[in-house]
């Protein structure tokens, strides 16, 4: 019997471990939220600002899905349109990623994996700080660490965004063909910054007030997208605060909104990047600079290395509380 | 049978009334609802309780009830540990190395997530210890496990063999399970709280010379909320021995923290 059982197992194994398909052998490496007395936080205390966020996952991933599939202007607005609404259908769980965008996830699993865990490390983040952890500055190092401690984690030195990250050929052609749809994706990205800094004005209870104008306001930007805009917002204009007590998980956040521009450009570029293998080896090998740590002016990819605000001027920032201003993000 | 639809009936109200909070409602365990399961385990760090409840109509015992519960947990990256039972009225009737009352300990192992090529292979090893009813002998188990996807549709092959320990008279002393299983998530992208399943399974019978067991299936997962799914299944094992159920339901609930 066990001459039989051993036969088998290693079949079994035999087959499974077999490697062909060039480059694309990933593990899988699905993680769950870390533990702490926060999780779940928002959810139940800020519901209104969870279902905010459980629409914009679904935008991305959406975004991503079509652009692979179609180029047409009009399947691209239906896109968007479909985004809003299941933004005003007010969800109460985040969209599965994986069935919302599944060929995006299988071209390029390694970056979906960066976005499923930097979207945690963000949520985990929001739920800290709507919570009663007396010790926050502790509990956001302890998260920040153990966000860092893993491979996909996005490196928390700010990137030269709107230089070197926004220069290859691909780059500012969502922004430049969509404008919509990219101003509607920034202004996700204004509301997550947005967030961060409210929720350093006071407790729950008082979160859920000031949120009230602040969705109002992300709302006015999803009706009429602000297609003036010509960089995506910074966490060091829309949340200095949080910056300032932050900086590393503000840079991480900027340098993820960043990722996301440079892999819509990509998958802009069907004349560029024809095929769905040439879009995984264009996405993998920007999505490397995001992934290395040290970014020093000897190291490698030196020079994406973007100093105190990722390239950007230092401008006055769109205040997240009561009315917020407009948001000055014109190319200069 | 009257009875036996009330009382399923009544379970799968309570279910589905409980106030509940599956960020991975979309990773198919085996059981919940149907024989099949995907190459993916719980997320690391993840612990779930499974539960269900279900009847079985016989074609020769008389109907029965079953009530199972899984524990799993997502111990190291890829992989996931579970400890599980079953408990099941006339417990002195069921056939097969499983009785009412095991103890069954599982592991997964997933190698690689799927790829634009690739199918995503797992592997998974089970061993049901003697602990219920009329049960003798550990049994061991090994099933590999691929899942391929056409779009959203998702395709699930899972291949196992079974040595079982303690077998008596003309029972078999090892039995193969195959089963291939399909998931679709409804209305996506829209819409992914939804996955219709269905699936064919066939195993080895019980007792040597009974034929093969030739079944299907077909169920649907629904996520709750952040932190819960529901399941609904029905099945036959249409062709074999005697000895068969002729319609099975079963309604479960999972839980992630």
């Amino acid at each position: 019997m066990m001459k039989r059982i051993l036969t088998t197992a290693i079949g079994v194994l035999l087959l499974a471990g077999c490697h062909p398909g060039e480059g694309q052998w990933v593990e899988r490496d699905k993680r769950w939220p870390p533990p702490g007395p926060w999780r779940w936080a928002v959810r139940d205390r800020l519901p209104e600002l969870n279902t905010e966020f459980n629409g914009i996952d679904f935008g991305h991933a959406h975004l991503a899905e079509t652009l692979i599939r179609t180029q047409d202007p009009d399947e691209i607005e239906q896109a968007r349109q479909e985004v809003l609404a299941f933004i005003w259908s007010a969800p109460p769980v985040s969209p599965d990623e994986e069935q919302v965008g599944p060929t995006f996830a299988r071209m390029a699993w390694e970056v979906q994996k960066t976005f499923d865990w930097t979207h945690i490390l963000h949520r985990s983040l929001y739920d800290l700080f709507g919570s009663d952890v007396a010790d926050k500055e502790a509990a956001y190092r302890r998260i920040l660490e153990n966000y860092l401690s893993k491979p996909e984690a996005i490196t928390p030195h700010m990137l030269d965004h709107a230089g070197k990250l926004w220069s290859f050929p691909e780059s500012k052609t969502f922004r430049d063909k969509f404008p919509q749809f990219n101003t509607q994706i920034w202004a996700y990205h204004w509301l997550q910054a947005a967030a961060s800094d409210v929720q350093l004005m006071g407790d729950a209870t008082k979160q859920r007030e000031l949120f009230k104008p602040v969705i109002e306001h992300y709302h006015a930007y999803l009706r009429k997208p602000p297609v003036e805009w010509k960089m995506m917002p910074m966490f060091h204009e829309v949340a200095p605060e949080f910056t300032k007590r932050f900086p590393q998980a503000a840079a991480i956040f900027d340098n993820l909104h960043m990722l996301h521009d440079n892999v819509d450009d990509v998958l802009c570029r069907p004349d560029l990047y024809p095929n769905l293998k040439d879009k995984r080896q264009a996405i993998l090998k920007i999505h490397a600079i995001y992934l290395h740590r040290n970014h020093g002016p000897d190291d490698t990819y030196a020079e994406y290395h973007g100093g105190e605000h990722g390239g950007h001027d230092k401008k006055e920032a769109p205040a997240p509380q009561g009315a917020p201003k407009e948001n000055p993000h014109h190319e200069h | 049978m009257r009875r036996l639809t009330m009382l399923a009936s009544a379970a799968l109200v309570g279910v589905l009334s409980t106030p509940l909070w599956a960020i991975d409602h979309s990773n198919l365990d085996e059981g919940r609802p149907l024989r099949f399961e995907d190459a993916y385990p719980v997320a690391h760090g993840e612990k779930v309780i499974e539960t269900g409840v279900g009847a079985s109509f016989e074609r020769k015992h008389d109907d029965r009830i079953f009530l199972n519960a899984e524990a799993l947990y997502g111990l190291v990256p890829n992989a996931q540990i579970g400890l599980g039972t079953a408990f099941s009225t006339d417990p002195r009737e069921v056939d097969g190395q499983e009785k009412s009352g095991d103890l069954r300990l599982s592991a997964l192992y997933n190698f690689n997530q799927e790829s634009l090529d690739l199918p995503a292979f797992a592997l998974k090893g089970q061993a049901n210890f003697p602990t219920g009813v009329d049960s003798s002998g550990t049994d061991l188990g090994f099933t590999g496990i691929a899942t391929k996807s056409f779009g959203r549709l998702g395709l699930h092959l899972n291949a196992g063999y079974t040595f079982i320990g303690g077998e008596k008279g003309d029972e078999r002393d090892g039995q193969y399970k195959v089963a291939l299983g399909t998931s679709y998530p409804l209305g996506a992208p829209q819409r992914t709280r939804t996955t219709l399943l269905a699936g064919l399974f066939t195993e080895q019978s019980t007792f040597r010379g009974d034929k093969n067991v030739l079944g299907a299936e077909a169920g649907v997962r629904y996520q709750l909320g952040t932190q819960s799914t529901v399941d609904l299944g029905m099945g036959s094992e249409f062709a074999g021995p005697d000895q068969r159920s002729s319609l099975y339901v079963t309604a479960g609930i999972s839980y992630s923290f």
